[in-house]
């Protein structure tokens, strides 16, 4: 369709427009991508176009895990300091979902009302979209090897971050403590040859954890090895030494050979993990009066505290009054079910995601800290989930061993985690196995006492299917 | 009587749930009153032929798993062909498996010498064989796990299949044979994760009767009369049966 750029842009949007809301209206669907197809069809320049009227800051978040949270609490904390924020909030993170977001808020004349973007990008699709919301900055989270994707391909997904914020002409907020990441500022300093680049002096900013304390956790009755990626050296490949492991491979390392060592952050967080809630201690050497505050964290798990620290990070890197910081991190709330605090018949119910022995591992530690819980642990191997079910032997279940309660299995591998459970010392009195995953769910809810509280620890399409049977009751 | 294991890489191998063998392997001899010791033996350490009953190294990511393939031809290569000749019992898993055979042939580089306990040789594919697995044995019992492995491996005449795969693609993807076990009837290859040994206690307890009677004779047999615990053993069965039923 060739149409003047003068009329082309608001058919384009009018069109979309119309669909999303066409979508919405009718049911079929969230409405998160296909708007921004259809404009990008009709203007293939849509993205672009608008991404350059954000006048404040247009900032992408990359990295394997994190992105939607760090992305969702960096939007508050804008909103909560008065900007017009857009953020793709649906976790449609390739073009045509952040071109659908920037649709959202764009007028039919083709105005967009927004001064700050916030882009949460898929790693594969962050240097094409980077070309054309040209962000300012691109804040790399982490690089996990993704435990159901065990292609060794990480340093491709490195390569096309770095390739992304090379793009971009912007600068870079990184994890320190993630050695991969880090490694990026030493790789984008040197001039890029395949990119052209004139190797100008990009900002970067670090962030990282200093320490996480566990006042509530039980000891174990004997050690059990932390499941870690072994990382070596991205600059010579000779092993790395840590001092301090905080989340995986995440922590205070150094080459054993080369000069390459966790980078001194700008934001450092402290991170105390309660049973009942955690707290993140930040301090900032951005600008030249050092700042500090303390932020109560309603998410469960040393990754969402995590996460919080990147956005706080990012939050003042682009300027956002501090006093805005503790108001924007109240509004969020945590996206659906990753750790869902809620009432059910007047009971209290926690639910958190395992997928993988790194998240259980966290999970696992906040799980057997709490005092009064009945614990539900549900594991299907749906495609979603993870077809294969071995990781259940790397991740620490003998937090459990000593639980009071009675722990419930159910799912499709109820047996396999009854098994799991039986071989890290849980007495086999002390487990009930029950496939119906709702009907295991009320029959725990039915037995509590008093101030108990029941935490369910589903994979991915059981938290799904149990939130659906809660939504429709 | 005492069983000793050496858990070959444990730190460098330990993304694929293989560490439940292990667990298995303990659970099973304690529960028969019989002492278990498990011995992690990473890069650089040595293995002691004479000291160990059970061999057990599971499957890395590549990057661990060229280290490791290093580190064995470097320090252990001898001690491994030693303790196979004592009749140590051996079992490998996936990358293990692969190493415990003559090499590996990766897509786009030289050969990487294995052990060459096993009869068998393993060139890279153009596929990643992913999924649940049955497989049925000589015996006609059952073994469940799960694949995921791009290696093809091709048997020699040294060896025979631990079993033909009912679902999945086991060795090669062909033959239908999956897995291999030595003519001494000691050293065990395969590609099944899950983790294996929990859900077939059969299996496990065949690892372990052998094993116990290299170092203790027919007094290794009688100890492995004892009954395990019928709770511990019902969790067992269940889940293999469970996986069955999954996959039937």
């Amino acid at each position: 369709m060739i149409l003047p750029d003068w009329f082309q842009r608001p058919v384009a949007i009018h069109t979309a427009k119309l669909l999303g809301n066409l979508i919405r209206v009718t049911g079929q669907g969230s409405g998160t991508s296909l708007p921004g197809k259809v404009g990008l069809k009709l203007d293939p320049n849509l993205l672009k176009k608008l991404a350059a009227q954000l006048n404040k800051t247009r900032l992408a978040i990359s990295g394997t895990n994190g992105k939607s949270t760090t992305a969702g609490v960096l939007a508050s904390l804008c909103k909560a300091d008065g900007f017009n924020t857009v953020h793709n909030a649906l976790g449609a993170n390739m073009k045509p979902g952040l071109t659908a977001s920037l649709i959202e808020a764009t007028s039919l004349a083709g105005q967009l009302n927004a001064d700050v973007g916030i882009f949460e990008v898929d790693e594969a699709s962050l240097p094409q979209c980077a070309l054309e919301i040209r962000q300012d900055w691109t804040l790399v989270t982490n690089l996990f090897r993704d435990q159901l994707d065990r292609y060794g391909e990480l340093d491709t997904t490195a390569k096309l971050i770095e390739q992304g914020i090379a793009n971009s002409g912007g600068g870079m907020i990184l994890n320190a403590d993630d050695p991969m990441v880090s490694a990026m500022a030493v790789h984008l300093k040197q001039p890029a040859k395949t990119t052209g680049g004139s190797g100008f002096h990009r900002p970067v900013i670090y962030y990282g954890v200093s320490s996480v304390d566990y006042p509530d956790l039980p000891p174990l009755d004997s050690p059990v090895a932390f499941p870690r990626e072994v990382t070596d050296c991205p600059l010579c490949q000779a092993p790395l030494h840590y001092d301090l492991f905080t989340y995986g491979h995440l922590g205070h390392y150094h080459c054993t050979a080369c000069d390459f060592a966790r980078p001194d952050p700008h934001v450092q967080g402290h991170i105390v993990m309660a049973a009942d809630h955690s707290i993140l201690k930040i301090h900032c050497n951005l600008n030249h009066t050092p700042y500090e505050a303390t932020f109560p964290i309603n998410m469960p798990g040393l990754y969402n505290s995590i996460n919080v620290l990147a956005a706080l990070c990012a939050a003042l890197t682009i300027g956002i009054q501090p006093a805005a910081l503790n108001v924007g991190l109240d509004r969020y709330r945590g996206l659906f079910g990753r750790a869902e605090h809620q009432l059910v018949d007047g009971k209290p119910v926690t639910m958190m995601l395992i997928k993988n022995p790194i998240g259980a591992w966290e999970v696992l530690k906040v799980a057997a800290g709490l005092p009064k819980a009945r614990l539900l642990i549900v594991i299907n191997d749906d495609y979603a989930d993870g077809r294969d079910i071995s990781w259940l032997w790397d991740a620490p279940f003998e937090y459990l061993v000593n639980h009071p309660t009675p722990i419930t299995v159910s799912g499709k591998r109820a047996e396999d985690m009854a098994l799991r459970l039986a071989y890290a010392g849980v007495p086999e009195t002390r487990l009930h196995v029950e496939h119906d995953i709702m009907g295991a769910f009320h029959s725990c809810l039915n037995q509590l006492d008093g101030d108990e509280q029941l935490v369910v620890l589903p994979t991915y399409t059981a938290l799904l299917a149990m939130s659906l049977a809660l939504k429709t009751r | 009587m005492k069983l000793v294991i050496a858990h070959l890489y444990p730190a460098h191998l330990n993304m694929y749930g293989d560490r439940g063998n292990v667990l298995a392997m303990v659970h099973r001899a304690q529960c028969r009153g019989i002492e278990a010791e498990v011995v992690p033996v990473g890069p650089g350490d040595t293995l002691v032929p004479e000291a160990v009953d059970f061999v057990f190294m599971g499957g890395g990511q590549d990057a661990q798993q060229m280290l490791v393939a290093d580190d064995l031809a470097r320090h252990k290569a001898d001690a491994m062909r030693q303790a196979a000749e004592r009749g140590v019992v051996m079992l490998g898993i996936c990358g293990g498996y692969q190493m415990l055979g003559h090499y590996y042939q990766p897509y786009d580089s030289d050969p990487i010498p294995g052990l060459g306990l096993l009869d068998c040789t393993t060139v890279a594919g153009p596929e990643r064989f992913i999924g649940n697995v049955v497989v049925v044995r000589p015996d006609g019992s059952t073994l469940v796990g799960f694949e995921n492995h791009s290696g093809l491996t091709t048997l020699g005449q040294g060896v025979v299949p631990l079993g033909t795969v009912k679902l999945g693609k086991g060795n090669n993807g062909q033959d239908g044979s999956e897995g291999a076990v030595s003519a001494s009837g000691t050293l065990y290859g395969t590609y099944l994760h899950g983790s294996l040994l929990p859900k077939n206690p059969s299996l496990t307890d065949e690892l372990l009767g052998k094993a116990l009677s290299v170092r203790y004779g027919e007094a290794g047999a009688v100890a492995m009369q004892q009954p395990v615990s019928p709770a511990l053993q019902a969790l067992e069965t269940s889940a293999h049966q469970r996986a069955l039923v999954l996959n039937r």
